[in-house]
């Protein structure tokens, strides 16, 4: 391959939203080259794992074969094991891999489609080996078949920690409990608000029936603090313990133990410790929004909490605030494959149509927005409470800057 | 308590992991074996070696992320450099050592 590549389309990032993004452009006559760090394109997709309230298993992996198919059936060139650094307006991609790979591609029209990195939490011993990501968990065992430990304890109850549980679980890893995880303050959250966020996050894909049931009751603070008591023991199998905190991890080299604390109703630690060996903990912060290849290009950023961090300011066609630049999937704010992949198609036409692709691409757009919508208001996880809050917000402020 | 290990056959998934030939590599002088193409770090961690560098105060570090975002799983591989070993495919007679920073104390 040229150390140099000239493209209409550039995708960075080979998850469902870029690999969406690179059909659609490749299916209007774009040469499109999408740029992936992974060994294989799918991004996160290709680990993940779950069993759906129909108790059939979704299995990640085909659908990352089948975006991937129709990627490369649309005529998408897909690169991987190679990693973008940085972006010059115009736009120029500067890109780092083995041997012949591209050092450089120009591209009329940018897809930024980097996904969502996890976030550590800061407990001590978090960077003990043996303590990995619940997104590693997945990698290891999902994709390389690799089961990293056998007694295993999740740190972090959210989406991630529930899904690790379970996969892990499957390949018959003895899994000790799903637990919160104390802040630097000596608190954890209290059980009740912890309750109400994993209700509100994973309520409709909840493994358990009464995590699902009890969604509509304890969004009202009080109920959840009463039926805190009343909690499953376990979610598919794993013992849940929003009651007690992993403080802190120990072990000579690695990971071979987790000191534990309960928790009060306030998020309080009792004074009595317990230990429990363990030679895996999962350590989850949550996700936040990859956004480093943008600063500094001329994409305007904006925090927004509910979306998982900082994200680029965008607009209903996934532009930015650079010309030729769109965004799609996590990079945006923080949500599941489906919805990646419907805004990929999205970024993916607008980028077409900022190439010069014809104007047959316009008129799939509207239908490629409704998709959008859809799919967010079917999506089955949540990892932000504030999710719907925050996509008002974000469209507020970019009609704002429109406007002005 | 028995280390990491590799999942014959995965009760939903089936085939996990690559199917690549079984290559010999070292790893600070240590002969070991892989699969050809499969992640450095994950043949590392069949063989039950999870400490892959050493931090600047001399603390053990390995894979954290897996997909190459929070750099902890640096190695050194001849030929290449220092690399991520969550992403760096591995090949026949790779030569791999602990990573260490520049000034880091020894541990």
């Amino acid at each position: 391959m040229a150390s140099a590549l000239a493209v209409d389309v550039a995708v960075l990032g080979g998850g469902p939203a870029g690999l969406a993004a690179a059909a659609a452009a490749a299916a209007h006559g774009c040469a499109v080259a999408l740029f992936d760090e992974g060994p294989a394109p799918g991004g996160r997709l290709v680990g993940q794992l779950h069993r759906a309230r129909d108790g059939r298993w979704r299995v990640g992996r085909d659908e990352a074969e089948r975006l991937r198919d129709r990627a490369a059936g649309a005529g998408a060139t897909l690169v991987t094991g190679v990693s973008a650094w940085a972006l010059a307006p115009g736009w120029e991609v500067y890109l780092r891999g083995d041997g012949d790979a591209p050092r450089r591609c120009r591209a009329r029209a940018l897809v930024v489609a980097t996904g969502a990195g996890e976030l550590a939490a800061p407990l001590p011993g978090w960077t003990l080996p043996g303590a990995i990501t619940p997104g590693a968990a997945q990698v290891l065992v999902n994709v390389h078949g690799l089961l990293p430990g056998r007694r295993a304890l999740i740190a972090g109850a959210d989406p991630l920690g529930l899904e690790a549980a379970q996969l892990l679980e499957v390949v018959g890893a003895a899994v000790l409990g799903i637990h919160p995880v104390a802040g630097p303050d000596g608190a954890a959250e209290p059980p009740a608000d912890a309750l109400r966020r994993l209700v509100a996050t994973v309520g409709r894909a909840a493994p358990s029936p009464l995590l699902r049931a009890g969604g509509r009751l304890v969004r009202r603070r009080a109920v959840a603090r009463a039926a805190v008591p009343l909690l499953p023991r376990t979610v598919a199998g794993v013992p849940l313990r929003l009651r007690e905190a992993v403080v802190a991890l120990r072990g000579d080299g690695r990971v071979e133990e987790a000191e534990l604390a309960a928790v009060g109703a306030d998020g309080r630690l009792g004074a009595r410790r317990r230990t429990v060996a363990a030679d895996l903990v999962c350590v989850g912060g949550g996700l936040r929004p990859l956004v480093e290849l943008l600063a500094g290009c001329g994409c305007e950023l904006v925090e927004l909490p509910g979306l998982g961090g900082t994200v680029p300011l965008h607009g209903p066609d996934q532009q930015t605030t650079a010309p030729g630049a769109f965004v799609a999937g996590g990079v945006t704010g923080v949500e599941g494959a489906a919805v990646c992949a419907a805004q990929g198609t999205v970024a993916g036409l607008a980028a077409a149509l900022a190439a010069g692709a014809p104007q047959a691409a316009r008129r799939e757009l509207a239908a490629a927005r409704a998709e959008v919508a859809r799919q967010r208001a079917t999506a089955p996880v949540r990892f932000h409470p504030g999710l719907e809050r925050a996509r008002a917000r974000q469209r507020t402020l970019w009609e704002a800057r429109c406007a002005s | 308590m028995s280390g990491p290990e590799r999942i014959a056959r995965h009760p939903v998934l089936g085939e996990v992991g690559g199917a690549g030939a079984p290559v010999a590599f070292s790893f600070d002088g240590r002969a070991l074996s892989g699969r050809a193409g499969e992640p450095v770090g994950v043949a590392l961690l069949a063989a039950g070696i999870r400490a892959l560098r050493r931090s600047r105060g001399g603390e053990p570090r390995g894979i954290h992320c897996a997909i190459g975002q929070c750099m902890e799983c640096r190695v050194e591989i001849d030929g290449l450099g220092v690399r991520r070993a969550c992403l760096t495919p591995l090949r026949d007679g790779m030569v791999v050592r602990t990573h260490r920073d520049p000034g880091a104390a020894d541990g």
